[in-house]
């Protein structure tokens, strides 16, 4: 077996998407989600349709205001689940996800202090 | 002789395996930052605005065919946030810097025909380096 048969196409997808999605914050296909100051309130941010892509998703803070507690899931209704990522969102945070075919990433925010706004950027490899 | 990161984007990218080779390389000479003093072109933007009011101003573009711009953004300003956008038109969907620390340095890795602006409302100061790969 050579070397690079140890990784499927998928896998090399992701590798490329994981060094440069990173960079490529302010490009992609673009959209917001706002949420209100009511802990609980979740949003769908980024769905990865594709069947044999994979989707880099960078996900930052557009607003001015406080810091809040989010959880991003791969869940889409808030229920808690052992892929759930728990972190605290300040403005200038930048969280970059690599999502496979059918992945779906949500985030639900808790312990809200303000209203708060996400920028997600999306980019497919 | 390919290079691994190459030989890994022809199995998958087809004919734009050159292009993410070259996005690959600059993202990651990019994020290690140790470009930032030497970088080709350098030149420094000031931009100064009342507090009141949004200014947008480009930072750099990339008007080659085939080519990849790494854009390095050291930020001297005082105060404010700056809004970095792939166009003039602000939209909702920005990237944020917060509030910044002199010698706070952002990267960005354009592609062909991509445009970097950024918007402030707080007199700023920008030192932009940019190398083509």
């Amino acid at each position: 077996m050579a070397a690079d048969d140890a990784v499927s196409d998928l896998q090399v997808r992701a590798y490329f998407a994981a060094v440069i999605g990173p960079s490529r914050a302010p490009f992609g296909s673009r959209t917001s989600a706002v949420f209100p100051p009511v802990s609980g309130t979740i949003r769908l941010l980024a769905q990865n349709a594709s069947r044999d892509r994979v989707l880099a998703v960078v996900v930052t803070r557009a607003d001015t205001g406080a810091a809040n507690t989010v959880v991003f899931t791969k869940s889409a209704n808030g229920d808690a689940s052992g892929s759930d990522f728990v972190v605290t969102i300040a403005v200038g945070n930048r969280f970059n996800f690599v999502l496979y075919p059918g992945e779906r990433l949500s985030v639900q925010v808790i312990n809200v202090a303000v209203a708060m706004q996400l920028s997600v950027g999306q980019e497919t490899y | 002789m390919l290079s691994p990161a190459l030989h890994l984007a022809n199995r998958v990218f087809g004919d734009d395996a050159v292009l993410y080779e070259r996005l690959y390389f600059a993202a990651v000479v990019g994020r290690l930052t140790q470009r930032t003093p030497f970088a080709g072109i350098r030149r420094r933007l000031f931009i100064n605005t009342a507090a009141t009011l949004n200014v947008s101003v480009q930072v750099a573009d990339n008007p080659t065919k085939d080519r990849v711009l790494l854009v390095y953004v050291e930020d001297s300003s005082a105060l404010g946030q700056r809004f970095y956008s792939s166009s003039q038109v602000r939209g909702s969907a920005e990237v944020v810097q917060p509030q910044v620390a002199n010698g706070d340095v952002s990267t960005f890795v354009l592609k062909p025909q991509d445009q970097l602006w950024v918007a402030t409302s707080f007199p700023t100061v920008l030192t932009i380096a940019s190398e083509t790969y």
